[in-house]
């Protein structure tokens, strides 16, 4: 049984090294992650991206760092200036850290449909509106649709 | 009332956001609404100037040019410079197809990428004149990006360097890179983000 898992774990190494190498003619370095999208800088110099349920941040240098799974398809990601994240899915806003592990989880009022940090706080717009959290999780202030619109 | 779809910071502590108003509030069907665009402080979430003057509202996108301006591009339109000050007043006002994507330059100058993901021109963002138009066989993939002096578009198998004068540069290879394609800026390199890719080119 263990002589499986190294053969199975040798394999997909020497696939994953194919892959890199295939896709990497030019440039610095090609990973493969599945279903890439919504890129992020990281204060280091790496870079973080949502991949299907999962948050995957890695190194300038090309070497994964961390991969969070958030239970769900993450719809959107952001920054702060200390490398936290933000990550949204559904009706449910994440903080993690830069070290990969959920510091609070908060549920929005409805869907999420944008996403923005920007000067410490977490700009969330939703079904109906907007609100702003701090980087504590905490309500800051809700908007709905003006009247004269 | 509908979903807030687009938050656009245009520095200073103020916001663009863009919502959707549904015409029947019992059938909230995207394809049924108009969109709103507001500008908002962040510090309380108050409305500090609305843009009423693109009508009907269908808003494909919003790029912010500087803390007093962004450039909008909408259907019936075409691209639209507001000055995030009069309501019902628009700078300037290029008859095209809305732009699919929008990528602000050097020298009061963008790029923008027709309807078609095929067309490209650069426009004088202060005139609202189209400079320089060229019609690539490659479909843009997603947006651009402005470093030094040079645009980065990305393609089906890689990055087409352009120059301000849409005069191709160089192109940097990418086997695999498809789909959707996200660039991001970063020290002396750009990150690449496509289907299933992530990468990294110098440059």
């Amino acid at each position: 049984m263990r002589k499986q898992v190294y053969v199975i774990a040798l394999l997909t190494l020497i696939l994953s090294l194919c892959f890199m190498s295939a896709s990497a003619a030019g440039a610095d370095w090609a990973l493969r992650v599945d279903g890439a999208k919504t890129p992020v800088l990281l204060p280091d110099g790496g870079i973080a991206v949502i991949s299907g349920s999962k948050v995957v941040a890695v190194n300038a240098d090309g070497n994964t760092k961390w991969s969070w799974d958030a239970g769900g398809q993450v719809k959107f990601l952001a920054t702060d200036d200390a490398g936290n994240l933000y990550a949204a899915l559904n009706k449910t806003v994440f903080k993690v850290s830069g070290a990969g592990k959920m510091i609070w989880k908060t549920d929005a009022f409805g869907e999420v449909y944008s996403f923005a940090f920007v000067e410490g706080k977490l700009l969330v717009g939703w079904a109906n509106g907007l609100f702003e959290l701090d980087d504590k999780g905490k309500l800051l202030w809700e908007y709905y649709m003006p009247e004269d619109c | 009332m509908g979903p807030v779809w687009s938050l656009s910071y245009m520095g200073n502590g103020k916001c663009i956001l863009v919502g959707k108003v549904f015409f029947d509030v019992t059938n909230p069907n995207p394809v049924d609404g108009y969109d709103y665009i507001n500008m908002f402080n962040i510090s309380d979430g108050n409305t500090v100037a609305q843009f009423k003057a693109v009508e009907p509202f269908t808003i494909r996108l919003i790029k912010p040019v500087s803390q007093t301006k962004a450039l909008i591009s909408a259907d019936y339109s075409g691209l639209v410079s507001w000055n995030t000050v009069d309501k019902y007043l628009y700078e300037w006002r290029l008859k095209v197809d809305p732009p699919k994507y929008v990528c602000v330059g050097q020298s009061n100058q963008a790029l923008i990428v027709g309807k078609d993901g095929k067309g490209i021109s650069t426009v004088d963002i202060k005139k609202g004149t189209q400079l320089k138009q060229s019609s690539y066989t490659e479909t843009v993939l997603g947006e651009p990006i402005f470093i030094g002096s040079r645009y980065y578009v990305p393609v089906n198998g890689g990055l087409m360097v352009l120059g301000t004068n849409l005069e191709t540069v160089s192109r940097y290879n990418l086997s695999g890179l498809k789909g959707s394609v996200s660039l991001l800026p970063a020290k002396d390199s750009i990150y690449i983000v496509g289907d299933n890719l992530l990468a990294r080119y110098g440059i």
